[in-house]
């Protein structure tokens, strides 16, 4: 039995999505109607006091971020950041799909406290078919009276494009059709969206707010669990309750790994996160406990990779992945990123030369301090943790030819 | 699919939002609608009109973003996800079945023109994987059984369309 | 006539009075402290694109200087070792999609650029036909990268030729895109097509005769990649 608070996905499989009146039924829209009697100030200490932080990954406390805005005192923007495109991450696709009403009330009671002019949705191109349908239902809590007077929520989907989960570039994306990063500061909430004030959120992270205003805390997290375990899909789970080893193994979660083989590495957040080693799976999953491990949980992501895949492999397919990516703007991300893979794939061809290991070292800790924007500097993320705690695997890459006894069909672009 | 006349692509620029803004579903609607999958000289023309921004940022957006075809497809691309939460360590070699019910390797094209199979990047469908996009549909927990299926359901329908 | 703040910050040791909202990039150069970049052009915002002008902070963290503003108090150096280091990296890098017989000489390492009057060499860095207003080049050989440290990663291309007003070798482009950024504030006719490793320069609206012909892209054109239409230029040797 799931003895799990279920907060953000209350109601997913049970109520109608699309059903305003089933949504009020079940409690829906009363944080948004205190909302409109209480001070944006009062708004704004309650999301501070609870904490929460933002589920995109970047993990910026989401209080003080309104209270930035605010403080602004300018006309300001809601942006709601649904391009997921992290490999690994599915769960803002589930809440919108299942529970749209709750990220809208989220951002509606945004709207409310800081006075916002426009709201954006900014969906990913690759979840076009639930496009119209978010239109619709924006339109109908419109029509239902719950909008701020004069505000409105655009629905911007995307083409196919990583960078654009970068908020300067989702920015760019909309303003002028091309997602390229700009320089920060300024911070997209001092100069956002058309030069104004922008308040950018996870799609998780609006889904949070009625749970906080209805006094419910923020201390559920969505995970979306994949990769070899037998049971995958998106799960509300408490905060700092369960570790990964807890979540791979329940039968409330992951129900244990594929063939019950040995688990050997799990990705966290996505493939600019954190990798996370066997020794380190009993540490209760949350913010507090992990970070002194110097782990992250970034979006929530949670990917089980166990002992027949390659690590070197696996970092070589992160690296290709970010080197499409790429927006291609500055030089050490274009040329940097595909040098690594150039150089992980004839590792992993059994073509690696002596000192590779040392050169992908000194390439990814050039990317990581020269590149413009946090594409680049994520996409070494990975890397460099696995050689901080896999590095032999890579060496033996190095030097034993026939270590990968299969030919791989040549990746690398 | 017969070619659009200008009266329609207005049409559809408009539905889709019609702004600077919404320029991304616009050019998407459009290619979908398109004899080819294409976005011709003449359709970039008409959307520069229609939301100011030039042609050469027209052309510059196209090229940028993935969902974007840069020459005429097969009539049923076959888009593999090649993620790594799809594609490592799984028993299914989801390209290597293809080859071995189409002829082709990814990037290629069958010789009747109707399949051809490309990579893509995350779907965000990693709780189905391993998955293959068709058109808009996603189709996930893929086995050799359920390609071959697929395969067959959409030579079928191919060829109904030849006869009409 | 309203008196601008005025801040304090060192760089290199010196201490130097500036504006508020000065870059670092400019601060320096008042200060006779000359950063190397390859993507500045005068008329135009920094775009910081090719990371060649990058300062450590007293934090120990590199910086664009190009594009960062100078602040209260700040203690910037402009050639410390993790400095050089990260410029070396950046050249190696552009050195790996830059074809051309530049490098290609394997006596360049002791030859330098002082014997290129008398070099009667057959593959000297001298038939790359560029090499003299080369910045590429220049910045090279002042850091002390002198030979091919990364593999080549990119193909040969062809050389363009644009309605006899422009040659392109996208060869030697090192995709700084000042040649945009330039055309920009006058026509907007040069596009960059594609992203990351697929990017590419496309001049074929320079062709529609839509050009202005000011030449401007050529001016600011580091590596002379592109340059004013020669029909003797067939690209890579």
């Amino acid at each position: 039995m799931n003895t799990n608070k279920n907060i953000l996905l209350r109601g997913r499989g049970d109520i109608d999505p699309l059903s305003i009146q089933a949504y009020v039924a079940a409690g829906g829209f009363t944080a948004l109607r205190k909302v409109s009697e209480m001070k944006a100030q009062e708004v704004i200490e309650k999301i501070m006091a609870s904490g929460v932080k933002g589920r995109g990954g970047a993990e910026y406390p989401v209080g003080k971020k309104w209270l930035l805005i605010k403080q602004e005192n300018k006309e300001n923007y809601i942006v709601c950041n649904a391009d997921e495109g992290e490999a690994g991450a599915f769960k803002d696709r589930e809440l919108l799909t299942y529970v749209p009403l709750r990220v809208i009330e989220g951002m509606l009671i945004a709207a409310y406290t800081l006075t916002s002019k426009k709201g954006y949705i900014y969906l990913r191109g690759e979840y076009l078919k639930i496009y119209e349908m978010l239109k619709n239902i924006i339109a109908k809590v419109k029509n239902n009276g719950y909008f701020p007077k004069g505000f409105e929520i655009e629905v911007i989907v995307g083409a196919g494009a990583y960078i654009c989960g970068e908020e300067t570039a989702l920015i760019s994306s909309i303003e002028n059709g091309i997602g390229e990063p700009s320089l920060k500061p300024p911070y997209p909430t001092q100069r956002g969206l058309y030069g104004l004030p922008t308040l950018i959120n996870n799609v998780e992270t609006f889904a949070c707010i009625p749970g906080i205003m209805n006094g419910e805390g923020a201390d559920t997290k969505l995970i979306a669990l994949s990769g070899m375990v037998r049971n995958r899909g998106v799960f509300e789970i408490s905060l700092d309750r369960y570790s990964v080893d807890d979540m791979i193994n329940s039968n409330q979660f992951g129900k244990g790994s594929v063939n019950g083989e040995a688990v050997q590495f799990v990705q966290l957040g996505g493939q600019s996160g954190s990798l996370m080693f066997p020794e380190q799976m009993h540490i209760p999953y949350g913010y507090k406990w992990m970070r002194m491990a110097g782990i992250g949980i970034g979006s929530g992501a949670i990917t089980v990779y166990s002992g027949r895949v390659s690590i070197v492999e696996y970092c070589r397919n992160v690296i290709e992945f970010f080197t499409m990516e790429s927006c291609g703007k500055c030089s050490t991300c274009r040329i940097g990123l595909s040098y690594i893979a150039y150089l992980l794939n004839r590792l992993c061809c059994g073509n690696g030369n002596e000192g590779d290991v040392e050169r992908i070292d000194a390439v990814a800790g050039q990317i990581s301090q020269l590149a413009f924007c946090g594409l680049g500097k994520g996409a070494v993320n990975v890397l460099c943790s696995a050689l901080r705690h896999r590095r032999e695997q890579f060496l033996i890459c190095e030097k034993d030819r026939s270590y990968f006894d299969k030919e791989l069909s040549g990746r690398y672009i | 699919m017969r070619a659009l006349s200008r009266d329609e692509k207005k049409r559809i620029i408009k539905a889709s939002g019609g702004s600077k803004e919404h320029i991304l579903s616009i050019l998407l609607a459009l290619q979908k609608s398109s004899e080819q999958g294409l976005i011709d000289e003449d359709t970039i023309r008409l959307v520069s009109e229609m939301t100011g921004f030039t042609i050469l940022r027209i052309k510059e957006i196209i090229h940028f973003y993935a969902m974007f075809n840069q020459s005429q497809e097969a009539c049923h691309v076959i888009k593999i996800c090649r993620s790594n939460p799809c594609s490592l360590g799984r028993e299914e070699d989801i390209a290597g079945i293809l080859f071995s019910l189409l002829g082709i390797k990814v990037g290629e094209v069958t010789e009747d023109g109707q399949f051809s199979l490309k990579y893509m990047p995350c779907a965000g469908a990693c709780d189905i994987g391993p998955v293959v996009q068709i058109g808009d549909e996603l189709y996930g927990d893929l086995t050799r059984e359920k390609l071959e299926s697929m395969i067959a359901q959409l030579n079928l329908a191919s060829s109904k369309e030849a006869v009409k | 006539m309203s008196q601008q703040q005025q801040i304090e910050l060192s760089i290199d040791g010196t201490h130097i009075k500036v504006s508020v909202g000065t870059t670092l990039l400019n601060a320096a150069k008042d200060a006779g402290i000359i950063i190397p970049t390859l993507c500045c052009i005068e008329e135009c915002d920094p775009r910081a694109v090719c990371r060649l002008c990058v300062v450590e902070t007293n934090g120990g963290s590199l910086v664009t200087a190009c594009q960062t503003l100078c602040a209260e108090g700040m203690c910037i150096s402009t050639c410390s070792k993790k400095v050089k280091e990260a410029r070396r990296f950046t050249l190696k890098l552009l050195l790996t999609r830059h074809l051309n017989s530049c490098f290609a000489c394997d006596r360049s390492q002791e030859c330098g650029d002082r014997l290129w009057a008398l070099c009667n060499y057959d593959n000297n860095c001298f038939t790359c036909g560029h090499s003299m207003d080369c910045q590429l080049r220049q910045y090279c050989l002042e850091y002390g990268v002198d030979a091919r440290d990364f593999p080549i990663l990119a193909d040969a291309k062809a050389t363009l030729h644009f309605a006899n007003v422009l040659t392109y070798d996208a060869n030697r482009c090192i995709l700084c895109r000042n040649c945009k950024a330039v055309c920009e504030k006058v026509d907007g006719k040069i596009a960059l097509l594609g992203r990351g490793m697929n990017a590419k320069l496309d001049f074929s609206l320079c062709d529609m005769s839509f050009c202005a012909g000011c030449g401007k892209c050529t001016e600011v054109c580091p590596t002379k990649a592109l340059h004013p239409f020669d029909e003797k230029d067939s690209g890579v040797n």
